[in-house]
């Protein structure tokens, strides 16, 4: 399943819906607020989503994981609104028989879901300014 | 009497054929507003008659506008015998749907030229409040609103109806007039960094875009956006959709900045 999720996300309580005795491997990645982006210092960032469509998009994503790797199950929570440095922005667990699948379908997953789920990111720099990552040409020039 | 204005000839050409012709090239529906009892030449194209005749050119304009009072209307005289459907097209181009009327300033005086104008459902609200004051003068009603869009005519000769009526005999006043395309409603919902160069999260609006392409080219012009239409992608009824498909009446509309997940 894909979320969206505007409270912090419970990764321990993710990670435990995932458990099934047919798996062999467990394969989680965690996506953090770093404290610097392109050479500037990040001290926050504001996640905004086109709800409906990023939802739809990232089932299919994960719709297209289950079909193309022989895995159990996947599952993608992604934060919305403001957060601090540190925090989770992201969560991808998949469980698979073999650590292979897992693996494969895992790096699927965020790189997919960073490609393609309408979802944006607000980058708030040390200096006072912010910009939209990838949409603004110089972001945080702009006040 | 006198022969009716609409049907002296003009290069071999029926003055109502004309401005009829002129619309057809512009791709609109026709239609001819005519007083009950007047006789056309046949012109093969919608009639709606004058349910007011005594309020001039202003009730034809009305009776037009009750019998199709969801689409704005381009009007034109039928004595305009230089006007060509190049200096319309200026006019559609400066059109804005949400407006009340988008009218060219007249070439002697700069006052809005309301028998060579584009009328928008919203004015038919104006000219119903203003008529029981007895005002039928459709310049005064026009000048009543701020939401009257006014552009140079580059052609003002264009503008200057045909010599005296005595001239011709002339006797009768009458109006060509052409339903525009009708217009369709749609939200647009912004996101990221176009919301904050729009100002805004969500607006409705009327427009005459037949596909997400002219529509953000139409925005980009009347907002001022520069954010480059190649750089995004557009989602239809929460649906990625392309910039090629055909809009409908109700229609949600999403332009969708480049992402930035994870």
């Amino acid at each position: 399943m894909f979320f969206l999720s505007d409270e912090p996300i419970r990764a321990d309580e993710a990670r435990t819906q995932l458990a099934n005795q047919e798996a062999g491997a467990l394969v989680i990645f965690e996506g953090w607020v770093r404290d610097h982006n392109d050479g500037r210092s990040v001290k926050g960032l504001d996640y905004e989503a086109f709800k409906p469509l990023a939802e739809k998009e990232g089932c299919r994503i994960l719709a297209e994981a289950r079909d193309s790797f022989p895995v159990l199950s996947v599952t993608c929570v992604h934060r919305i609104g403001s957060l601090a440095l540190g925090d989770l922005a992201v969560w991808v667990g998949v469980t698979a028989r073999h650590r292979d699948a897992a693996f494969d379908a895992c790096r699927y997953v965020i790189d997919e879901v960073k490609k393609r789920v309408p979802i944006w990111k607000k980058e708030h720099y040390s200096e006072g300014v912010s910009g939209w990552v990838n949409a603004d040409e110089n972001p945080g020039a702009k006040l | 009497m006198g022969c009716d204005k609409a049907r002296l000839t003009i290069g071999g050409q029926t003055l109502i054929n004309r401005s009829v012709g002129l619309l057809r090239d512009l791709g609109l529906p026709v239609t001819v507003s005519a007083r009950q009892n007047q006789v056309l030449d046949p012109t093969d194209c919608d009639r709606v008659n004058d349910t007011d005749p005594d309020l001039g050119p202003l009730g034809g304009i009305k009776s037009v506008m009750e019998t199709y009072p969801d689409s704005g209307i381009l009007v034109i005289p039928v004595d305009l015998p230089r006007l060509r459907s190049a200096t319309l097209q200026l006019l559609m181009a400066s059109r804005d749907p949400n407006a009340v009327a988008t009218a060219f300033r007249s070439p002697g005086d700069g006052r809005a030229e309301p028998l060579c104008c584009i009328y928008e459902p919203a004015a038919l609200d104006l000219i119903r409040s203003t008529i029981p004051s007895g005002q039928f003068s459709l310049r005064r009603i026009l000048e009543k609103s701020d939401r009257v869009v006014l552009i140079a005519c580059p052609y003002p000769d264009e503008l200057i109806d045909t010599d005296t009526p005595e001239a011709f005999g002339a006797s009768t006043n009458i109006e060509a007039i052409a339903r525009s395309m009708p217009a369709i409603h749609l939200k647009i919902q912004y996101f990221a960094s176009l919301r904050e160069e729009r100002g805004l999260s969500e607006e409705t609006l009327r427009t005459q875009a037949e596909n997400p392409a002219q529509l953000f080219q139409e925005l980009a012009e009347r907002h001022g956006i520069t954010f480059p239409m190649d750089r995004l992608k557009v989602a239809i009824n929460n649906e990625f959709a392309s910039w090629k498909t055909h809009l409908s009446d109700g229609d949600t509309v999403v332009f969708i900045p480049p992402v930035a997940g994870g």
